[in-house]
């Protein structure tokens, strides 16, 4: 028993020795500096060395050098993380020698240590969204797939970071961007002349097409060491992907299409019809819901009687700033609630709002309909472009846009065709190829999506471009609006269509459980 | 099982002669066998794969898949029920005692929402509904979470419409976010799952000398042989060294096989679910090895002397898994609790090993000097434990037994 006793005291002190040892160390426990963690690919600097001084770290991506950089959010102080590295390219194409410009090119790079070959490109909407600052708004529907592939994010040019057109308002004091569409044409042709004397020192308008920015992509395709590329693209960006995938069909490794712009579309010709198509379907659930139709009984004519009214007498209103709760005077007119509910419409979230906030600007308080129009329109005319986008217009669509007789009597009637052609009268027109807009037919694996109450680009835009795809599912989702890509399952559909790229094998049964968003019948929302 | 002492044994062939009976003996027996080469080696990488998949795939088919709630009251809501369905929660009838249901793991979760509720809504007075679970049942956890995560949604979404709809901006209710930034790599993720992996190769090579330890010493003993094979004109650090070099092989054939096990299996461990990359492949294996190798010279010195001091068999084995807990302990303290790794600890046999397997585990690679440091700590420790035992076979009540 003498040895078993004195071998039990042994292993026992081992064991007390470990075990301080392993104690002694939680203390001077600090996390690894974040730098050490984030360059692996690069340098091979060992781990323990807090006291060299902070070397901001690379990472090589074909031939680029990228380096950390923040992503910001216009009308917020969010920003993402990511890589970005310098990439110039001549603004004329044609002619090398031409005024180089800047793009901004940013990557948001995967968490796997070797990761895919193909990489994810988002492409943004508008025209005129900046990729870097839209990126955001499908980053959550685009998160599993990061698990394995970088995303790439290149602001198209012209927008955003990357040589922007924009001009600055001269005083006016104008609210937000649905002011301007009051002006009468001479003004229009004004303004329009003044931007281009802003931008004549540092832009030629015409190089700013669909055409040129799908060469610069492919520029940047080939500096990241060729990858193929999956492309994501949201309304505007939709054309766009067609149109890199017809001029480029071997860079494509599959094409996911939220909100789909046909290429045979002239870009504004369907405005008026879709968004009275949308808003009909839109007031026709609350009819369909008893509490909603007592409340409200028929939205659609309450707001074309308020048309009307607004017609007859625009009047100057005054209502509170949403953000900043200041008092605010502007012009309530047919035209600015045209554009008004045309921005509510694009959300199921704020169409069911309209019928509340019609109902209470019917009767006088105009606070929450202008209220919400400034968050929107705020929003969309801090990220949206409007040279850059006439200059996609104006070279691409305006000289096929007529107005139609019948769109005259909707909400928004031939307005913003008129504006477009007034506009695109003086801007600058660059070159489109014969067959911009012949369909995209290809055999690459295709994934659409269409919103069923989409005001922009409804269902019927996704069937006829899927038509020309045999490897393609084109999705319409319940009560959903424009840009559905975020909505119920489908980020688990793209996650699953761009890692196994077999369209016709989608299980899509959990789409079914999507649902229409209730009106809201008063302030505390919808019945409960 | 006599074991006859050959008389070809000549002084010179001596370690030789001793490592392949000894080698040769072994082979011939089953426990041995089976333990060094089957349970041993293939057991870790079993265990592992089969937990990882049972609770990944748990994991993700709950994710997923729909999800049946009781709930009380639905009638009060039909809105909020619909936004539950919306997010993959598919409402069933009432139970009558919903707190006893989820004590006898009937439901994980039953949802109640107050006869208030219509009424709170509509005058946009706060109301709550209520989750029934019992935390202590850990199956239910998942499912509270992800109903408590869609009702919040939902109450987040109509507290923030609530505000759009009075022309406010919802972001005057939520003015600050915090942005993560994680900074692990997925090889990174992965190795914290991981951390046991370590642990897995020291126990291999444990598990695949421990027998032959003990049948060399303490074996030998009880059936008094010993005593004979140390009667010879040979060195006993002679016999020793071929003992000792025999329970090596057996050891490091059980690594090995363990090595290649987890490369194979490794490939069906479902880490791509959760966005991590798991390399188990030879080159991570061959790194493995040598780290390893200091470590069976050492266990094998450790174990053939603590089987040394067993008068038995039977005693043998129980201080031997006595010592199997030693080299746990490392294992266990690292992966329960961070520490920074030290240049130091690299140095200590069994620490070192199990930060640089780690550190091989989050695709960090390891330095030279790290590896050295490891190396060269494992080497010295193996030295002082050889010797010692080769002192404690000088002893004459080695060979006596009883």
């Amino acid at each position: 028993m003498a040895i078993k006793g004195r071998t039990a005291l042994r292993i026992g002190a081992v064991v007390i020795g470990l075990a301080a040892l392993g104690w002694k160390n939680f203390h001077p426990a600090s996390s690894v500096p974040a730098s050490d963690v984030a360059d692996t690919a690069t340098t091979s600097a060992p781990v323990d060395h807090p006291s060299t001084p902070v070397v901001p770290p690379t990472w090589k991506l074909g031939s680029l050098t990228l380096t950390p950089c923040e992503l910001g959010q216009p009308n917020s102080g969010l920003s993402t993380a990511a890589w970005c590295a310098p990439f110039e390219v001549p603004e004329n194409r044609d002619d090398p020698h031409s005024r180089k410009i800047a793009l901004k090119l940013a990557v948001i790079r995967s968490s796997a240590q070797v990761a895919s070959k193909d990489m994810l490109v988002m492409l943004a909407g508008g025209p005129g969204q900046a990729a870097t600052e839209s990126w955001p708004g499908v980053s959550a529907a685009l998160q599993p797939l990061t698990a394995h592939r970088h995303v790439v994010l290149l602001d198209q040019r012209g927008t955003g970071g990357s040589h922007p057109l924009t001009c600055k308002d001269e005083g006016e004091g104008t609210e937000g961007g649905s002011e301007d569409i009051d002006a009468s044409a001479d003004r229009q042709k004004q303004e329009t002349l003044r931007c281009l004397k802003q931008l004549e020192d540092h832009a030629d308008p015409r190089y700013y097409t669909t055409t040129i920015a799908a060469q610069d992509l492919e520029d940047v395709r080939k500096a990241l060491g060729s990858p193929t590329f999956d492309l994501v693209g949201v309304s505007y960006g939709t054309r766009m992907a067609q149109q890199y995938a017809m001029r480029y069909p071997q860079a494509v490794r599959s094409l996911v299409l939220d909100g789909v712009v046909p290429n045979e579309l002239v870009l504004g010709e369907d405005f008026a019809r879709n968004l009275d198509d949308a808003l009909k379907l839109q007031f026709a659930q609350c009819t369909a819901n008893e509490a909603c139709r007592k409340r409200f009984s028929d939205p659609y004519q309450t707001l074309y009687q308020l048309r009307d009214a607004l017609r007859a007498n625009p009047h100057k209103v005054s209502f509170r700033d949403p953000q900043n709760y200041q008092t605010v005077q502007r012009t309530l007119s047919e035209y600015s609630l045209a554009s008004v509910v045309r921005m509510f419409a694009y959300s199921p979230l704020t169409a069911a709002l309209l019928p509340l906030s019609i109902d209470a600007a019917a009767h006088g308080d105009v606070g929450p309909l202008l209220g919400q129009a400034k968050l929107l329109s705020g929003d969309l005319s801090d990220t949206m472009n409007g040279g850059m986008q006439l200059s996609v217009i104006c070279s691409e669509d305006a000289d096929l846009l007529t107005s139609r007789e019948e769109d005259a009597h909707t909400i928004l009637g031939t307005r913003m065709v008129d504006t477009l052609r007034t506009t695109c009268a003086v801007w600058p027109k660059g070159s489109r190829p014969a067959d911009f807009h012949e369909p995209l037919k290809t055999d690459t694996p295709a994934l659409l999506f269409s919103g069923q109450l989409d005001p922009v680009t409804p269902p019927r835009y996704g069937e006829q471009v899927a038509k020309n795809l045999p490897n393609s599912r084109h999705f319409v989702l319940t009560g959903q609006g424009h840009n559905v890509i975020n909505a119920g399952c489908a980020p688990q559909l793209v996650k699953h269509f761009i890692e196994d790229l077999n369209p016709k094998a989608l299980d899509a049964t959990c789409l079914k459980r999507l649902q229409v968003t209730p009106t809201f019948i008063d302030f505390n929302g919808a019945t409960p | 099982m006599n074991k006859p002492v050959t008389n070809t044994m000549t002084r010179t062939r001596a370690f030789l002669t001793v490592f392949l009976k000894e080698v040769k003996e072994n082979l011939r027996d089953r426990r041995t066998i089976i333990s060094a080469f089957l349970t041993g080696p293939l057991l870790g990488p079993l265990i592992l794969v089969m937990m990882l998949n049972v609770t990944l795939n748990r994991q993700f088919d709950k994710a997923e898949k729909p999800l049946p709630v009781p709930v009380i009251g639905a009638a009060h809501a039909p809105n909020l029920i619909n936004a539950l369905k919306a997010s993959g929660i598919v409402p069933k009838a009432p139970i009558g005692d919903p707190e006893l249901a989820v004590r006898k793991q009937d439901a994980d979760v039953v949802l109640r929402i107050s006869p208030d509720y219509a009424d709170a809504w509509r005058k946009g007075e706060a109301v709550q509904v209520e989750l029934i679970y019992d935390s202590s049942q850990r199956d239910a956890n998942a499912a509270v979470e992800r109903v408590t995560q869609v009702v919040e949604t939902y109450a987040r979404q109509q507290g923030a419409m609530r505000l759009v709809a009075r022309g406010l901006s919802p972001s005057t209710a939520w003015p600050v976010v915090a942005a993560r930034r994680d900074q692990a790599t997925a090889q990174a993720r992965a190795a914290l799952m991981f951390s046991i992996l370590p642990y897995f190769f020291v126990l291999t090579i444990f598990v695949g000398g421990m027998y032959l330890a003990i049948d060399l010493t303490a074996g030998e003993r009880e059936r008094q042989s010993l005593e004979p094979l140390f009667a010879n004109p040979v060195p006993r650090w002679k016999i020793l060294a071929g003992k000792l070099a025999a329970i090596c092989t057996f050891s490091a054939a059980s690594l090995l096989i363990s090595l290649l096990a987890f490369s194979v299996v490794g490939r069906f461990i479902p880490t791509e679910k959760l966005g991590m990359e798991l390399d188990l492949g030879p080159r991570f294996g061959g790194q493995v090895l040598l780290l390893m190798v200091p470590l069976i010279a050492l266990l094998a010195a450790l174990q053939s002397m603590v089987a040394a001091f067993a008068k038995s068999y039977r005693e043998a084995q129980t201080y031997l898994s006595l010592l199997m807990f030693v080299p746990v302990l490392p294992s266990i303290l690292l992966s329960t609790m961070p520490v920074k790794a030290q240049g130091w600890m690299y140095a200590v046999p069994l620490l070192g090993q199990h930060l640089g397997i780690m550190q091989l585990l989050r695709g960090d690679g390891l330095t030279p000097q790290q590896a050295g440091l490891c190396l060269a700590g494992s080497v010295a420790a193996a030295l002082v434990a050889v010797l010692a035992t080769a002192r404690l076979y000088q002893s004459e009540r080695l060979a006596i037994s009883g």
